[in-house]
């Protein structure tokens, strides 16, 4: 059997493997040459009609050829494992090409900019290989579905939830808004900025910042060159956090936490507590060295946008010095206003957005500068009504994978 | 710079398993045997232990840095080894599943981690312990089949064709189950950074590379479905497929593709 297929002449039904990768290494190919003839300008925004016509084509297509046209070679061909496989390969050719380039704004090189090797998900070759790939794996649930086998459903879940997964990805992201919005405590915003295209949006509702806070984790106290100033940590190893049992070795000296404030004023040459916008951190330590016996004590301080740093030089060669307090969590409490006079208050956090009339709300950044004292948030909008399409994929992915598990563990028994 | 002494629990750990290996070898009699078991099923408790110690010291999950996952991986891949030993007796596996976690630990020891326990809000969430342990559960199976398409290259070298046979079905098993899991965190994944960073799918480098690892296993799924390559190129196949996984755990953060990735968390 396997025989006579190989000796086959080419392009002569049924098709296999070295006729379905022809078929997409020619469409990538084709994709290239679109992308070298546009200047590499990559595939254009289309409008909403446009995007819907086609999705509407495509399924009627696949459902047509996959549910009366079954008997033609051709649907045979691209409904079975062969052209799957060169679907499947096709992608992952492209998506090795995305991971081993730099995928970014403006590229220096000729062939990178002309082929659109920086933006490839934006790119011709890129687009035509998911258009394969949806055709393929479309024709094969089909095949799958009709007529129907209670055995499939484990098949139908993995391959109907990646085919779901991967049109509404494609057919909704240029529908997807994702809106920069920055906040000023007590200041009421609705207008906020898509970047994509650099235009302001008026948000039909808006805005206001009560409160922006930062909690952050106590500072972690380094050890640095004085001639390079650079921290000396070892993959972390020197840096320590400044904590209630606070001792360490950096080097070959042992460190002691004898005071910490975790805000601070200078007043001659101690620090005392308090609280003012910009009071700083600031630790008295004693570094003892080991080697030669020798103890010093003072004063560190990361300093703040207002207030100075403070080293303590240990010896010729190093300094202690505290790094800035890293970020534990940040929120905003907000208040969202409708046009019909409704207030929503919420606290926005990181990993917690809040969802309002079809936007997800995102706490985003702050003034770094200003860290705690920040009375900027920012925070992002984002709509996409595809999302729960995506979502419905998913989950039917995650059933799937439920299923491959039971299989696999299946096929352990029986062998 | 929480000091912790994990060089005397993976030596431990080490030495136990070393122990438990010869008298699992070397032993007569089937006491021995047994005793051999006993002693690679305390390093495991040893491993879990230093775990669970560590979790509690930084107070919060240990997942954030590479040299934590390493340590995680040295957890489930004994785990995998023991649950095939029990299940099917496959002696050599635990052995190899027990080099290569001895291998991992050592590693940790040559690449002391900074144990800090400052964690940044943007991993403070649910999502992060599922799916950090469903994807280096994943990879320790998956490591696995690596390990048995290497002892079945060997035996089809040698001719053995009852040994490669068996090796492609235990092989099998263990893609079919590690490519389960890889698939729950990918969508973990997923979901995660809807809720994180405002969309699902970003293509960031570490995600572009999550994807190859999971299409190239994809591939190996559909070759065995049509049944036409012989083992040694499905071996091969396998063993293409963990040098990807091995890029996309390891490698991305040294590519110059990886330069803006925001999955960089070894600060």
């Amino acid at each position: 059997m396997s025989q006579k297929q190989n000796k086959k002449p080419l392009w002569i039904h049924p098709w296999g493997y070295v006729e379905s990768f022809s078929v997409a290494f020619g469409l990538i190919s084709v994709g290239f040459a679109m992308e070298f003839s546009t200047q590499g300008r990559g595939v254009p925004d289309f409008t909403n009609a446009t995007l819907n016509v086609t999705a509407v084509v495509l399924v009627f297509l696949i459902l047509t050829g996959g549910l009366f046209f079954r008997k033609v070679p051709l649907i045979q061909w691209l409904s079975g494992v062969p052209a799957a496989i060169s679907a499947i390969a096709g992608i992952s050719f492209m998506a090795l090409l995305m991971g081993l380039t730099l995928q970014q704004q403006n590229p220096d090189a000729f062939w990178v900019s002309r082929l659109g090797l920086s933006r490839i998900t934006s790119s011709w070759p890129y687009l035509i290989a998911t258009f394969y790939l949806l055709v393929v794996l479309g024709m094969a649930t089909i095949k799958r579905i009709y007529p129907w086998k209670p055995g499939n459903i484990g098949y139908l879940l993995n391959h109907l939830g990646l085919w779901i997964v991967i049109f509404a990805a494609t057919f909704g992201a240029s529908q997807i808004q994702r809106l920069e919005m920055t906040l000023q405590e007590g200041r009421l915003e609705y207008r906020a900025l898509d970047r994509k295209y650099n235009v302001w949006i008026d948000m039909p509702f808006a805005i206001r910042l009560h409160d922006f806070v930062l909690e952050q984790y106590p500072p972690k106290l380094g050890i640095i060159d004085n001639k390079t100033g650079r921290i000396i940590h070892e993959n972390g190893k020197y840096l320590m956090l400044v904590d209630t049992a606070a001792t360490g070795t950096m080097l070959d000296w042992y460190i002691r936490v004898l005071t910490y404030f975790d805000q601070s004023g200078k007043a001659g040459e101690h620090y005392y507590f308090n609280n003012e916008p910009g009071a700083a951190p600031s630790v008295q330590v004693q570094a003892k060295n080991e080697k030669f016996s020798d103890t010093i004590t003072g004063w560190i301080s990361c300093g703040s946008f207002n207030r100075p740093y403070e080293a303590l030089k240990i010896s010729d060669q190093y300094s202690l010095i505290m790094l800035f307090p890293e970020p534990k969590r940040f929120l905003s409490e907000i208040e969202i206003l409708t046009k019909d006079t409704e207030t929503v208050p919420v606290s926005l956090e990181v990993n917690s957005p809040f969802s309002f009339q079809g936007w997800k709300i995102y706490q985003v950044s702050y003034d770094d500068e200003l860290g705690r004292w920040s009375d900027t948030s920012v925070i992002e909008l984002v709509r996409d009504p595809w999302l729960p399409a995506v979502y419905s994929g998913i989950f039917m992915m995650m059933a799937g994978a439920v299923t491959l598990f039971w299989r696999g563990n299946k096929t352990l028994t029986t062998s | 710079m929480i000091w912790i002494n994990y060089n005397v629990y993976a030596a431990l750990a080490i030495t136990t398993w070393l122990v438990g290996l010869l008298l699992m070898y070397r032993g007569k009699s089937a006491g021995t045997k047994n005793a051999g078991l006993v002693f690679i099923v305390v390093g495991q408790l040893i491993i879990s232990f230093f775990l669970v110690q560590l979790w509690l010291l930084l107070d919060r999950p240990p997942m954030r840095t590479l040299g934590e996952t390493r340590l995680w991986y040295s957890f489930f891949l004994p785990a995998v080894g023991l649950v095939t030993y029990f299940r099917w007796r496959y002696r050599w596996f635990l052995a190899y599943s027990l080099i290569l976690s001895a291998l991992f630990l050592v590693l940790n020891a040559i690449y002391p981690e900074n144990y800090s326990k400052t964690l940044m809000p943007a991993l403070q969430s649910p999502w992060f312990v599922p799916h950090v342990v469903v994807y280096i559960f994943a990879y320790a199976l998956l490591a696995a089949s690596s390990i048995v398409a290497v002892r079945g290259l060997f035996s089809s070298y040698r001719q053995q064709d009852e040994v490669t046979r068996q090796s492609l079905g235990l092989a099998d098993n263990l893609v079919y189950i590690g490519f389960a899991f890889l698939t729950l965190g990918l969508l973990f994944g997923a979901l995660w950074a809807k809720e994180a960073w405002g969309h699902y799918w970003t293509w960031d480098p570490k995600e572009t590379w999550a994807f190859i690892t999971w299409i190239i296993y994809l591939l190996y799924l559909h070759f065995r479905f049509r049944q036409k390559l012989t083992a040694n190129q499905l071996f091969w196949t396998l063993l293409i497929a963990f040098l990807v996984l091995l890029i996309c755990w390891f490698g991305v953060n040294n590519l110059p593709s990886a330069a803006n990735s925001i999955h960089t968390y070894t600060r």
